[in-house]
Formats: C-alpha cells, structure tokens, sequence
C-alpha cells in the first residue's frame, strides 16, 4: 500500500466532519489574534485554531477524552459594568452640556458614544453569561475558548457527551473501569476549602 | 482545573464526587461558582504496558526490518516490511512502520498527522483588502498590493488551504479583486500625473 492510499481528500475531511457551535476570537490588534472553531468527526474532535495566517490543527479522540468542564466567569458581567459606567459617563456629559448649553458638538459627540457602548452591552448581555471550557485527556488540557458562552458551552457539551459515552461507555463504564478515584499524588491533601 | 485533580478551577479546591458528572450546572461547594465537571471512563482506565518484541527462535520465522533479531508479527500497511511488536505503529486503524508515518507526515499525504496550514489565501485577500483601503490616499502603492495578492493566488493555487474548507472560491474572489483594485488604482495613478503634468 502507497501512504497516499491513506490521504483523505479535503472535501472528504470536510464531509466526515460536523462544525459545532461556538466561535470567537481571543485577543484583537497585533499581538493576538485566534480564532476558533470546533469539527466532529466520527472518532474525534478537531480543534482548529487560526492565529494570523496559520491555521493550526488539534485531534481529541473521543476515547481518550477524560474530562470535559465549564466553569461560569465573570467576565461577561465585568465587560458589563465597565461598559454601563461608560454610558452613564456619557450621559453625565450630555446632560451637562445641554444644561450648560454649550455648542452642538460638546453633546452629540458623547450621545453618539452613549449609544455605541449602550448598543455594545446590549449585545453583550444578549450572548448571556460568558464560561471557561476545557478538554482533558491524559497528558494535555485544552481550553476551548469559542465555546466562550454558557448557553453554547452547555449545549456543545452535552452534544460532545452523547458521542464521547457511545465511544467509551456511560456512567456504568465508568464505575466498572474502577470510578472516579484519588490519584496517588493528592493522596493525604486536606479537601480544604471554607 | 485538571481531570487529575479534580480541582475547582477558581478555588483549587478538590471537588467531591456528588459534584461530578452532574447533568447540568451545580455550584462548587467551597466557592459556589457554578460549573459542570464531566468525567469520563478513560480517567478510570489504566494503560497497558507497550509490547515487547519475541527474539527470533527458529530460523523459518520472519524476523523484522529493523531489528534482525526480533521476531515479525506483522507486516507494514504502506511499505511492506515485517514489524516487531515494537516497530508495529497502529495510527487511524492501520498497522505502519515509523519510516512510513514520519513520510506521511512529511508529505502530507496523512491530514490526521497535519497539525499546521499557512493560509496564503487569507494573505492575499489581507493585501487586497489593504490595497483597497489604500487605492484612494495612495495609488502609487495599491497597485502593487493588488499584483502580489495576484501572484500569490497563482503561485499557491495547488496548494491545499485551510483543512475545513479547502475550495478555492476565496482565492478566484481575491483574483477578481485583486484586478479590480490594480485597475482602479492605477486610474487614480495616472489621472494624477496627468493632472501634474497639466498643471
């Protein structure tokens, strides 16, 4: 057999492949730049990351996926109240200059970015609250940052389960491959916590 | 957060069992920060020590390529050569040799083994989007923008783009662009000397 037998057309790459929900960008300007997307593929997960003009590729198969987890954060909320401080910023402004009467522009001008940052958080909170996601396999932890919005997050996730339990087995595999287990290397640490 | 230590991400606290594999968002029971940890029966699997390579007993039996004195057990999908339990690679369900994985990879003849793409078609679409921007303030640069973005899509035409979607409409768009804006800036080039050598 030629290694090319085995070379599968891009168009059958992209057949063989399911985009799942989920994109965003991390970072903006010169000095980060990624975009992500995520493809189902019968046995795995590709994670294709595209930073500038390079598109990287990374292979999660569903069996050897350990863990998958969100966890909510508060940056949606965070880039929430700075962007309501803006407005009211703004506003502060446009009241103090038709109160004062000042010319024309002194109160277009901050109505104009009023209306831009008030649009912004509108947008904002019509995403709903923002998650870190993560894949866990043996030697590697993947954060899946297009997966950025809970109600994305929670919906791919459950996608992900489904074909991750038909590959591996549920929660009774799980129990007879010896369950969820202290590793050795936390043996002896307190729980801790409050 | 690690699937080896089970840890809350925010607190690092170790979570217990009842909070895993719930079906769907539960608060962590030290910082109350939601979240959902899904394990899976890999985390529970041990991994089984590789395969040891037999000594060749007999002189009837095969041995393999690489080490003479260990006994074949297989043969190698793309070249042919007789493995050992050690030489033996299983990748996407194929039994191969290392010569042979290392040379798909380097043709690329295997895409499961590609882990990088550049994208020339993003480059050129960047330099005409560029020349565009630029056509009207500085003509006498556009149009050179619009020829590289043009050779560009000729040179790399073949090559393969981006893994998910390899057509090559974007590179025929920027062509198509890219002569648009070669045209439209040397208009402006040269109705501006046009307009020195009037005056």
């Amino acid at each position: 057999m030629n290694m090319g037998e085995s070379h599968t057309e891009p168009s059958a790459t992209r057949q063989t492949h399911r985009l799942l929900k989920g994109r965003a960008k991390r970072g903006f300007g010169l000095f980060a730049n990624d975009k992500q997307r995520l493809w189902l593929a019968e046995d795995h997960l590709l994670v294709v990351t595209q930073s500038y003009l390079t598109e990287r590729y990374k292979r999660f198969y569903l069996n050897d996926i350990q863990a998958i987890t969100i966890q909510k954060s508060s940056a949606g909320a965070i880039l929430n109240t700075i962007l309501l401080i803006l407005v009211a910023t703004a506003l502060v402004l446009v009241t103090a200059a038709v109160l004062s009467e000042w010319p024309e522009p002194a109160y277009v001008i901050p109505a104009i970015l009023a209306g831009f940052f008030t649009s912004g958080a509108l947008i904002n909170a019509s995403f709903g609250p923002t998650c870190v996601c993560h894949v866990l396999t043996a030697i590697h932890e993947e954060p899946l940052f297009c997966l950025g919005r809970l109600r994305t997050a929670l919906r791919v996730v459950e996608q992900l389960r489904v074909e991750i339990e038909a590959v591996q087995g549920g929660a009774d595999a799980l129990d007879r491959a010896g369950g969820v287990h202290e590793p050795s290397q936390f043996a002896g640490q307190e729980m801790g916590g409050a | 957060m690690g699937a080896a230590s089970q840890s809350c991400d925010k607190c690092r606290n170790r979570l217990p069992e009842a909070v895993l594999n719930s079906p769907g968002l539960m608060a962590c029971p030290y910082c109350r920060t939601p979240l959902q940890f899904l394990v899976f029966p890999a985390y529970a699997r041990t991994h089984a020590a590789g395969q040891l390579a037999e000594r060749v007993i007999a002189d009837v039996e095969s041995s393999c390529f690489f080490h003479s004195a260990k006994k074949a057990t297989i043969a190698c999908e793309g070249c042919g050569r007789f493995l050992c339990a050690l030489c033996d690679i299983e990748f996407d369900g194929k039994h191969v040799c290392a010569k042979c994985l290392e040379a798909g990879k380097s043709k690329g003849t295997m895409d499961k083994l590609e882990v990088e793409r550049y994208r020339y078609d993003v480059l050129a679409t960047n330099l005409v989007v560029l020349g565009l921007l630029l056509t009207f303030c500085m003509p006498y640069i556009a149009p050179v923008l619009g020829a590289a973005a043009i050779y560009i899509c000729i040179r790399y035409w073949n090559k393969p783009m981006a893994l998910m979607s390899p057509g090559k409409g974007r590179l025929a768009i920027t062509i198509v662009l890219a002569l648009v804006q070669v045209g439209l800036s040397s208009l402006m080039f040269l109705s501006i000397l046009g307009l020195m050598f009037t005056i």
